[in-house]
């Protein structure tokens, strides 16, 4: 021990404390949290620091706006006011006498403008901005009419940042024929994050810098957009309801995760694919009740199909492999899509009731087999580890019957049973898989199913074993994501004329897709806007401690 | 041996605590700023580097964590200066704050403007200041400069022109 008597005090402190770190890191080694499992922690750590940070943020902006300084002659212009959304700006200003203001920010190369009118007249104004331009100086027009119809007229000016990241060089090709047949709107997309929106030139109009899974829901009753932070298949997830200017309104918590898909039931609640950390995962619905954030209802999918049955994709644990879910308006019952078993199931809510199943007939057990409906007509094909039900308008007026647009993958099409090792032959295809957007009329009466259209039969280049999305517009026209497997990281959308099958839109984009819907950037509900509404946050106080302190 | 991950952690920041208290400077760092009417700004932090590297990891589709790595170099000869600033509105009224007004000097009065785009700030793990103008708040962030090496050795200020008015501050 002769070498601790040569050492100075401060160095044997020194070595003591290394000797208790070390030991202390040895005996932690058991609890070392892995980045998989860091990440969802951070990114709920982020949002709940947004949230209070938007406070702060607001409370300096409505001071800002008291100090009576900001007029039609010199109005406040901010730029991403909460930090987040960096194509979005708020302008503020008071007028001398009560006048209803519009704005305009015109369209590049084409493009459709970007308009906006406050509905009512009024002396104070604070207009939301959006679809601006990146990395530009973005020329707005302000206009004002008094309510003797005399007008004003101003330009200004908001500069914006050039995109950064990921987001930098995601356009690859865009190719349109004749605008007028194109759908208005600005394309939002399904992904990871950050979310974003483009215009039909390809040109991203709108970003919204806050991690998030890939589950969406866009709330066209008033413009709000939901998404999901944190953990995918189980374990905790924020949800959260967010306005395209990036203020954050209403936060849920969930323990179940929240993986694919989530809408709202007629009530007014959220019903939400799910799961629990157990022996099976992707087959849990489960329902949160909007005025009290609780978890009012939950549905093991174990108790009402089979998961013994094999299809393809399907594994002891991601049997089911819930994908999408679509609530049947005036019925109680769910449109659920299930990619492992290759069907599309109407389901009543909260009954747990298999009403019928749209799905290829083998392997399922005699109760399920007597739910499954008989094709009709020559051309019919199943769908194979489909996405994307859309319940479509009463297309032949006959109440009998409802309508679907599918996105069929075709993913065991041919070729029913993959191990890893032919996944990774995908790329080559050699099977001549082929993916599909297919409208199916089911007739509930009768039992059947027909196959109305569809787009994509026998077009390998847009094969998409996983993901893919097809819409039908307002125009009549179908907007489809395709997320072809022969190219890695790139997308494909496609505006569909479907009395030619006719493309009259297409861009590729360097990433992977999921979903696209096509949606206007401002609503009615815009016209009305204010600042400083408190959030309904429904995260238990021992949930944000937990993540805040931890 | 520990029941629980707060009684680890709390023991392991005591000790840390301990270490640095024994081996920390005696010089409390005190943060000097520049004020006008209506905004105060100061340094919280600065460093200099040759180099930005940073990850960046988001859950995918499938649940699974994608992990990209990030790297950026200045011009040759050059560093980056990066400055973790605060500016803070402290009057509310028409005033904005912009970037094109704010330099950082040499001590042979070489002036040098904010880095055109930072963004890469953004992929790091740094908090980055948005580069647009300032009209409202308290705004924090990280901001770069690029600057040559022979400068970054000599003293450096911040230069501040507010409503009409040049400030300066020493980067210590």
């Amino acid at each position: 021990m002769g070498f601790l008597q040569k050492m100075s005090f401060p160095q044997l402190v020194k070595s003591v404390l290394a000797l208790f770190f070390l030991v202390f890191l040895f005996f932690s080694g058991s609890q070392v949290v892995s980045e998989d499992e860091m990440v969802p922690i951070w990114n709920i750590r982020s949002l709940i620091q947004q949230i209070q940070v938007q406070g702060q943020k607001e409370a300096f902006l409505l001071e800002e706006i008291s100090s009576g300084g900001y007029s039609w002659e010199n109005p406040l212009v901010v730029l991403d006011p909460y930090g987040v959304s960096p194509l979005s700006a708020l302008i503020f200003f008071s007028s001398e006498q009560p006048i209803r203001v519009s704005l305009q920010l015109p369209g590049k190369n084409g493009g459709q403008d970007v308009v906006f009118s406050s509905n009512a007249f009024s002396e104070e104004h604070l207009l939301p901005v959006f679809g601006l331009f990146p990395g530009e100086t973005n020329h707005l027009l302000l206009q004002g009419i008094s309510q003797s119809g005399e007008k004003w007229e101003k330009e200004i000016q908001i500069p914006t940042e050039s995109l950064s990241g990921k987001l930098e060089n995601l356009l690859l090709s865009v190719s349109q024929g004749d605008p007028s047949r194109i759908q208005e709107g600005f394309n939002f997309l399904f992904e990871d994050d950050p979310k974003v929106a483009f215009d039909e030139n390809g040109e991203i109009r709108w970003v919204l810098a806050l991690p998030t899974l890939q589950p969406v829901l866009y709330d066209t009753r008033n413009g709000k957009k939901w998404f999901c932070t944190g953990n995918y298949h189980f374990g905790d997830v924020i949800i959260w309801e967010v306005s395209l200017l990036g203020r954050i309104s209403r936060v849920y918590y969930s323990p179940y995760g929240v993986h694919h898909d989530f809408a709202f039931l007629e009530n007014g609640n959220l019903v939400l694919l799910g799961s629990e950390n157990g022996p099976t995962i992707e087959d849990l619905v489960y329902e949160i009740d909007v005025d009290t954030g609780e978890i009012v209802f939950e549905l093991d999918m174990k108790t009402v199909l089979d998961p013994a049955r094999e299809a393809p994709g399907s594994f002891p644990r991601d049997w089911l492999h819930l994908n999408a879910l679509e609530v049947v308006s005036g019925e109680n019952s769910l449109i659920l899509s299930a990619r492992h078993q290759s069907a599309l199931i109407k389901m009543g809510y909260p009954s747990g009731e298999i009403e019928w199943i749209l799905g290829f007939p083998e392997g399922w057990d005699n109760s399920l087999a007597s739910k499954l409906l008989t094709p009709t007509g020559d051309d019919f094909e199943w769908p194979f580890t489909q996405h994307s039900p859309q319940i479509l308008p009463d297309w032949d007026r006959k109440p009998n019957t409802m309508d679907l647009m599918v996105f069929d993958n075709g993913y065991g099409r041919f070729h029913r049973h993959f191990d890893e090792r032919e996944e990774k032959k995908l790329l080559e295809n050699p099977w001549r898989e082929y993916s599909r957007v297919v409208h199916y009329r089911v007739d509930e009466q009768e039992r059947t199913v027909e196959q109305v259209w569809q787009f994509g039969k026998g077009d390998l280049e847009l094969f998409s074993d996983s993901r893919g999305d097809g819409n039908v517009l307002e125009n009549g026209n179908v907007l489809s994501a395709f997320n072809v497997s022969n190219r890695p990281y790139t997308g494909v959308f496609l505006e569909i004329a479907p009395e030619s099958n006719e493309v009259v839109w297409q861009v590729e984009w360097g990433n992977d897709v999921y979903c696209i819907e096509r949606l206007p950037l401002y609503g009615s509900f815009d016209a009305v806007f204010s600042l400083g509404d408190p959030v309904d946050n429904f995260i238990p106080e021992e949930v944000i401690g937990k993540y805040v302190q931890e | 041996m520990f029941k629980s991950k707060a009684w680890g952690r709390t023991t392991c920041l005591l000790f840390l605590l301990v270490f640095l208290w024994g081996c920390g400077s005696e010089d409390a760092e005190k943060k000097e700023g520049i004020s006008s009417f209506f905004w105060d700004v100061h340094i919280e932090r600065w460093e200099t580097t040759p180099l930005l590297k940073s990850t960046q990891s988001s859950v995918q589709y499938n649940g699974v964590v994608q992990t990209v790595q990030h790297e950026q170099t200045p011009s040759e000869g050059m560093v980056f200066l990066l400055l973790d600033l605060v500016v803070e509105k402290k009057q509310a009224g028409a005033s904005v704050f912009s970037w094109g007004d704010v330099f950082v000097e040499d001590s042979e009065g070489h002036r040098f403007s904010r880095h055109p785009n930072d963004s890469f700030l953004d992929s790091s793990d740094r908090q980055r200041m948005k580069g647009t103008s300032l009209n409202f708040g308290k705004n924090e962030g990280f901001v770069c400069f690029e600057i040559p090496e022979g400068s970054a050795k000599g003293s450096l200020r911040l230069v501040v022109l507010l409503e009409q008015q040049e400030h300066s501050l020493e980067i210590k």
